[in-house]
């Protein structure tokens, strides 16, 4: 087999070529092999090992997670009156990149049929429909950026009809929006709410952990069109609505009381002016009026200041109103009853203090009754100075004085008792005739109902009830009250009260078919910056029908120009507790008036 | 014969004259035949020499083991050794006759990618259709209807014979220019993507550059193999392939279409090397195309965008690049085992058109590494089987032509691999045999329709026994 020369090397040559060829074929696929090694490495790493955490980055870049948002809860009256509500609106937003870009976009007809239609048209009929300006509407959905608003607030049927338009890139978003029906009618006790929805005053901020709910949320992930991917989990936690919060307030009285305080202020061109109306024997507050209240439909319309219940945040020395707690503490300590005899003087001295009365008399002969029924200040002291300090401080802690009702409205004032070790030679003896201590007209208000209760003092209740979603009702039970004078002795007070709308100084206090009790009170007002005084205090405070008391109601007005006395309320004390009469058919009184001698 | 002064060279140059005496020797039942067949004479003088002592060398060395095993000094390493040595003969499975066990690996493996290739196509695409208010299953029955077209074109190419196959070469090779010469010149052309790679006439379509990778594949083996040795010099290595190439790959590039250019490049160079032209040829050609590479990617603001994407800065807002970032968020979501069939959420429009290039990351998703691997596999066997078919012929023509198929569908299944695994920066290539698109599958099945009827024919040194 050797082969010849020539042969020869065409043979080597031609062998070399095969085995350069099968060398080369074993080269080529051992490299196609290395290539696939290669991407099986990198599948490894990328799919086994996920080095880089691609999948945790995929899932969140797929997540959408949406908050299911709860709706606030409602504030209703005590007949269910809505006073708060959540409605939903909605913000036209608009992407205006999307907008700007379709210059013309197709939309069914009534008919079914595709039309064209320009961009031009859909921003007129948006334009229509909103019923804005054509230069804001267009300016909005104009640009290069994805988010802009066109409208805010709009109420639903109009959302129906924007989209109904099917204008490219525009969208609604569902909010939702607190809405007062009865606008500014209890407006400083419900309160309002910020632009962002956190609760600003009243009871909405109070309350806000009752009415808020829990909102509820939904995850789910999105294809890169944001359409819900069916594979993918898709897990909702519904919301929890807030809890609806019903008051005691009776919004008809309510709105009776802020019209009639409204104009007394007025008339007066006093400082401002409130009157609350308690329920005598459960404590329920049924009214509690300010002038000029604001409507939390729009609080910016009402100053800052004028924008809270002065009923619970305003503390002023009440005058003679508190002298009925200095007849409460004598009576029921056994000092004296309402016809025993006082010789009064002109003027009275005790302990270096002189004390006079509001009008000019020589030596009377007065019965007790006659003292506080002509709101005499000298008598009071005579009578009040044989309680020791303590006691006086005792009765007026008793009666609520420098102590928190509890009332769940912002920033109550508690008003300052001063421990009696602390008073002055002169405070010891006026704090008897409710200088020298200071209160809100709540606490005040809450004085009287413990006289119209037979002595049991009870705390203002606002809240009726919680309301569950679902309607279940969770009532606000009222807490035991404190007794505060005896049920005898509180009789007797009762008709010291009675006997100065009958023989006293304030028969201008009638209401028709009912017997009436009350006092007056005129206070000289201490001065904003607590230095000196400057004008009066003026308030009424009385209650009916006096043989079984059922409601209280206080009128008090800051700084009235003209007549200053606390009688001027008469009229006011007269038409609300009608109302308040009529209102709650309140049986007329059977019984006859008690008119106890005023002198001997 | 078995003593020839070649073998010992072809055995990859292991110096064994021991072995080679022991081989007759301890030839085993398994090697008889080929002893045998070593021991006749060459059908024909000269190469049929080199072919069969080649292969007989091969065997031999594979039956040696167990002779010099016993005189191994250290075991472990002598079997390591053994691996190696048996390595190849094992790959090629030249040390056992043929038995059609590579036809039908070829074709089990090429119906298996097909097979997926749609499923996935359906899976994947779905969606997207459905959102654009379609048919679902619109894009799966045209793929489907492609598939058994080309099925069928496989079959026949199969039973076609290799005189025909080589006839075939040049009129296939014109047909293919004046095609692509028709997309860039003539309105018939389409532009689908940038890239004007499309032919429309009539309601009918097709991309002529898939088309082109086969008609040059043929073409160039019939060139290489008719120079012979010729090719060992570099002017009949050059002239005319690379000419003829030249205006293929123009053409292509005409129309902007980087990726298929890239894989006819890849075909070129494969048909050159494995037609056996000189090494150092391949030394300037691949400067060249490196400089060629770094100018393309710097003279286009697209290309240095998906540069700086692959790098991993996608804050130009660049799509290649959110896609190339939603490839691989695919793959890391399917893990080992995969989302399911059908679940995955990377291809709710995350991925755009995820039926054509990234295909691959929603297999990824959905089937896990585990479906990965085995698509993987598929194309390694591919590739294995289509080298077994090789080796056993010495026809240069099958040679180059089945080696250009291979580097064609390996190669592009690498590039479109690396590209969705980050590898790569974004070149458009599909995967071959699964992402949609008639003209990819049909011509891709017609490939393997070519192996086919070389790994039906015997090779000429198997014929002599019978």
């Amino acid at each position: 087999m050797a082969p010849t020369n020539s042969r020869g090397r065409n043979s080597t040559l031609r062998s070399r070529t095969a085995k350069t060829a099968t060398r080369r074929l074993r080269i080529g696929l051992g490299l196609m092999l290395a290539l696939l090694l290669i991407i099986t490495g990198k599948l490894f790493l990328v799919q086994g090992l996920d080095m880089g955490g691609m999948a945790e980055a995929a899932i969140s870049q797929r997540t959408v997670a949406q908050t299911l948002p709860a709706t606030r809860g409602e504030i209703v009256d005590a007949n269910g009156k809505v006073l708060a509500r959540s409605v939903i609106r909605y913000d036209i937003t608009v992407s205006p990149k999307n907008n700007t870009d379709a210059a013309s976009f197709n939309r069914r007809n009534a008919e079914g049929k595709v039309e064209e239609i320009s961009r031009d048209q859909g921003i007129a009929e948006l334009t229509s429909v909103l019923g804005l300006s054509e230069t804001n509407v267009r300016k909005a959905v104009t640009g290069n950026s994805n988010f802009a608003y066109v409208a805010k607030g709009v109420t639903p049927e109009l959302e129906t009809k924007v989209m109904a338009l099917g204008l490219p890139g525009i969208y609604a978003q569902p909010t939702s929006q607190r809405v007062y029906p009865q606008g500014a009618v209890a407006g400083s006790l419900v309160g309002f709410l910020g632009s962002d929805g956190t609760p600003l005053a009243g009871l909405e901020q109070t309350m806000n952990q009752k009415l808020t709910g829990t909102d509820g949320s939904r995850t789910y992930q999105r294809g890169a069109n944001g359409i819900v991917i069916p594979t993918a989990p898709d897990e909702i936690t519904p919301a929890v609505d807030g809890q609806t919060v019903k008051l005691t307030i009776n919004s008809d009285i309510q709105y009776y009381a802020q019209q009639a305080i409204n104009d007394q202020v007025k008339k007066f061109s006093a400082q401002w002016g409130n009157i609350v109306v308690v329920e005598a024997k459960t404590g329920r507050i049924v009214a509690m009026a300010d002038n000029n209240t604001v409507d939390p439909n729009d609080p910016g319309a009402t100053a800052a200041i004028d924008r809270g219940a002065r009923s619970v945040t305003a503390a002023v020395e009440p005058g003679s109103t508190e002298k009925t707690v200095t007849a409460s503490a004598a009576i029921n300590e056994g000092k004296i009853t309402p016809i025993s005899h006082v010789l009064v003087p002109p003027t009275y001295s005790t302990h270096g203090q002189t004390f006079s009365d509001a009008f000019e008399h020589g030596y009377q002969r007065r019965t007790f009754a006659g003292i506080i029924g002509d709101s005499m200040n000298t008598g009071t002291v005579m009578v009040g100075e044989q309680l020791s300090k303590q006691k006086r401080y005792d009765y007026l802690h008793n009666f609520g004085i420098g102590q928190r009702t509890g009332i769940p409205l912002p920033g109550e004032n508690k008003g300052i008792l001063a421990q009696p070790e602390q008073w002055d030679g002169r405070q010891e003896f006026t704090v008897l005739f409710g200088q020298g201590v200071s209160q809100t007209p709540l606490q005040t208000a809450m004085v009287y109902q413990t006289i119209a209760n037979n002595g049991v003092r009870l705390k203002p209740q606002l809240i009726d009830s919680y309301i569950d979603p679902d309607g279940t009702v969770h009532k606000v039970a009222q807490q035991p009250g404190t007794k505060v004078i005896s049920p005898q002795s509180d009789q007797q007070v009762k008709d010291l009260l009675e006997s100065v709308v009958t023989a006293g100084d304030a028969k201008d206090v009638k209401v028709a078919g009912y017997r009436v009790g009350g006092k007056t009170g005129t206070a000289e007002a201490p001065k904003d910056n607590g230095v000196g005084f400057e004008g009066y205090t003026a308030s009424f405070v009385g209650m009916a029908p006096m043989e079984d008391p059922q409601y209280v109601v206080l009128v008090t007005v800051q700084r009235p120009q003209g007549n200053i006395y606390g009688i001027s309320q008469a009229p006011v004390f007269n038409s609300v507790m009608g109302q308040v009469l009529h209102t709650y058919n309140v049986p007329p009184s059977t019984t006859k008036s008690v008119a106890l001698a005023q002198m001997y | 014969m078995v003593t020839t002064p070649v073998r010992p060279n072809l055995r990859g140059g292991t110096p064994s004259t021991a072995r080679a005496a022991s081989t007759a020797a301890s030839a085993s039942k398994r090697s008889v035949p080929a002893a045998l067949r070593a021991l006749k004479p060459a059908p024909r003088p000269g190469a049929g020499r080199d072919g069969r002592s080649g292969a007989a060398g091969k065997r031999t060395g594979a039956t040696a083991r167990p002779g010099s095993q016993t005189a191994a000094r250290t075991k472990g390493n002598s079997s390591l050794r053994r691996f190696f040595r048996e390595f190849w003969p094992r790959v090629e499975g030249s040390n056992r006759p043929s038995n059609g066990s590579s036809y039908y690996l070829i074709l089990g493996a090429t119906l298996a990618l097909t097979c997926v290739g749609l499923m996935m196509v359906l899976s994947s695409s779905a969606v997207e259709v459905i959102s654009q208010g379609k048919d679902p299953y619109n894009l799966f029955l045209r793929e489907s209807a492609f598939g058994a077209f080309g099925v069928v074109l496989m079959f026949v190419l199969s039973r076609t014979s290799i005189r025909r196959l080589k006839k075939l070469a040049w009129p296939a090779l014109l047909l293919a220019i004046v095609l692509l010469a028709m997309v860039i010149f003539t309105p018939l052309g389409e532009s689908v993507g940038g890239n004007r790679n499309w032919l429309r006439i009539g309601g009918f379509s097709a991309q002529p550059s898939e088309a082109a990778k086969l008609a040059l594949a043929l073409w160039m083996a019939a060139v290489l193999a008719r120079k012979g040795t010729l090719i060992l010099q570099w002017k009949h290595a050059i002239i005319p392939v690379v000419p003829a190439a030249a205006v293929v790959i123009g053409l292509v590039l005409l129309g902007h279409d980087l990726g298929t250019s890239v894989i006819l490049m890849g075909i070129v160079a494969a048909g050159l090397y494995f037609g056996g032209a000189r090494a150092r040829l391949f030394i300037p050609a691949g400067v060249f195309g490196v400089l060629a590479a770094v100018v393309l990617a710097l003279t286009s603001s697209n290309r240095t965008s998906r540069i700086s994407g692959w790098m991993g800065n996608c804050d130009d807002g660049n799509d290649l690049c959110l896609q190339a970032r939603n490839g691989l968020y695919a793959l890391a979501s399917g893990g080992w085992w995969g989302v399911g069939l059908g679940q995955s959420r990377q291809k709710w429009n995350w991925i755009p058109e995820a039926h054509n290039d990234f295909i691959f990351a929603i297999i990824g998703e959905e089937l896990g590494l585990l479906g990965t691997l085995v698509v993987v596999l598929l194309y390694g066997i591919l590739a294995v089987a289509i080298f077994r078919v090789i080796v056993r012929h010495r026809d240069p023509f099958i040679r180059i032509v089945c080696g250009c198929i291979m580097a064609w569908i390996i190669g592009q299944a690498f590039v479109n691999i690396a590209m969705v695994t980050g590898l790569l920066p974004v070149i458009g290539v599909p995967l071959p045999l699964i992402s949609n698109g008639g003209s990819a599958l049909t011509l891709v099945l017609a490939a393997v329709g070519v192996v086919l009827s070389f790994a039906r024919s015997r090779p000429e040194s198997e014929k002599i026994p019978s």
